[in-house]
């Protein structure tokens, strides 16, 4: 099945992106995740071929997404929840690719430091508060912090040069 | 400079270890088969009844039983799990013991709360549906057992074998004891329960057809090509007719 293998492809390449550019409109991961797997289930039914896949994910994507709010009714205007409307069509959908590639780099980082890292900026804990937690020094968790966004700064500055480059 | 922190603190804010995983994600949807056969729509009448709760004892394992009359009535179970009995329908489930394990007979319409660590499951005599998180129906009795999904991803067995895997706006029912997956014959099977009828650029006939034999009324208009795009509340038939005349500049004609 050449058919299967080619969307196995593209879903590999393309799964993690378009729940991250899902996440900008819907702010909820379960949400999220249905509607990009609806997405891809329809792709996998879509009869012809497809010119640019990219674009037509994130389409695809976003209609789903402006769907769902309606149907909400908790926006009046559909809209995604940050600063998207001064990027264009292109930035938002370059940007998917970058904040996926730094979600595996979070993922990739040391236990200690990726959990230092997510408990001071997702869970808004103080340095104090993270090494009470964990049984750490205050100075280890913000050394801990600091290497961890070094890393991550570093890696995205080559990923952003590499990206604008081939895409 | 700001604009890729910016970046980085979105993808902070939302970390989670093991979410948005492009493998567990295929394995869930990797595989579903198909052909296309018509189902009939089930109409359900409205009128005034009460509803009874039936509570067996037993141990530990107490069984809840929820039941049906003539017509639709919601019930929240323990896990949140919102379902809505359309009439002469019964859901039994242990609260405690096995709070994500029902079983049931007749038509349910379900808004299952999302646990992946804990799978929803639902028995009938021969057939059994699968599901993370997601809003859909299930109807047996009668000839066979069929399953209509609104949103999310449903996984639908019969006796043997993996069964399917359903997306949105999709259907299947049990043919030879095996789940077919099959066109819905009208855009909102689940209308009764959900309490709105959802059109994208539908044919006006098909409309006319599902409102129709919702609302027990023959409506007709002239053929003419248009199609509909919106949502109703299922409350006053008049209201709705009005809404599409004027959107469509039409005029629906009421017929019986």
């Amino acid at each position: 099945m050449a058919r299967k293998r080619e969307i196995e492809r593209i879903f590999m390449d393309w799964y993690r992106p378009m729940c991250l550019y899902a996440l900008h409109y819907l702010g909820d991961a379960d949400a999220v995740e249905d509607v990009v797997q609806e997405v891809f289930i329809s792709l996998w039914n879509q009869e012809g071929p497809i010119n640019n896949v990219k674009a037509w994910l994130h389409t695809a994507v976003r209609n789903r997404c402006i769907d769902q709010l309606r149907r909400d009714k908790t926006v009046e205007l559909p809209g995604p929840r940050d600063l998207e409307g001064q990027l264009t069509d292109e930035e938002a959908f370059d940007r998917s690719a970058v904040e996926a590639r730094l979600w595996a780099a979070v993922e990739a980082l040391p236990e200690m430091r990726r959990r230092c890292l997510i408990m001071a900026k997702r869970d808004g804990m103080s340095y104090q508060e993270i090494a009470d937690e964990l049984g750490l020094s205050e100075n280890t968790v913000r050394n801990h912090i600091s290497r961890a966004l070094e890393t991550l700064r570093e890696g995205r500055k080559q990923m952003i040069d590499l990206i604008f480059l081939f895409f | 400079m700001s604009n890729k922190d910016h970046l980085l603190n979105f993808v902070l804010a939302h970390f989670r270890r093991g979410l948005f995983n492009q493998q567990s994600a295929w394995e869930k949807i990797a595989g579903p088969q198909k052909r296309v056969i018509p189902r009939t729509f089930w109409l359900i009448p409205a009128a005034a009844a009460a509803v009874l709760l039936l509570v067996f004892f037993r141990w530990q394992g107490a069984w809840t039983e929820y039941r049906s009359y003539n017509v639709p009535q919601a019930f929240t179970l323990s896990d949140g799990t919102r379902v809505t009995l359309a009439p002469e329908a019964t859901l039994r489930y242990q609260p405690h013991k096995a709070p994500r394990k029902v079983a049931m007979t007749g038509q349910v319409y379900y808004e299952v709360t999302r646990d992946e660590a804990h799978p929803f499951t639902i028995s009938m005599a021969s057939a059994r549906v699968e599901v993370l998180g997601t809003t859909f129906q299930v109807c047996e009795g009668g000839e066979t057992v069929s399953v209509d999904v609104t949103s999310g991803l449903v996984r639908f067995s019969g006796t043997k074998g993996d069964g399917i895997l359903l997306a949105a706006g999709q259907s299947a029912s049990l043919v030879d004891e095996v789940p077919v997956m099959e066109a819905s014959a009208l855009p909102n099977p689940a209308a009764w329960a959900t309490g709105y009828f959802r059109y994208e650029a539908t044919p006006l006939a098909v409309v006319l057809e599902e409102l129709s034999a919702y609302y027990g009324v023959s409506l007709s208009a002239p053929a003419d090509g248009k199609s509909l795009t919106g949502e109703f509340s299922t409350e006053s038939l008049d209201d709705i007719l009005e809404l599409i005349e004027q959107a469509l500049e039409v005029k629906i004609e009421k017929g019986k």
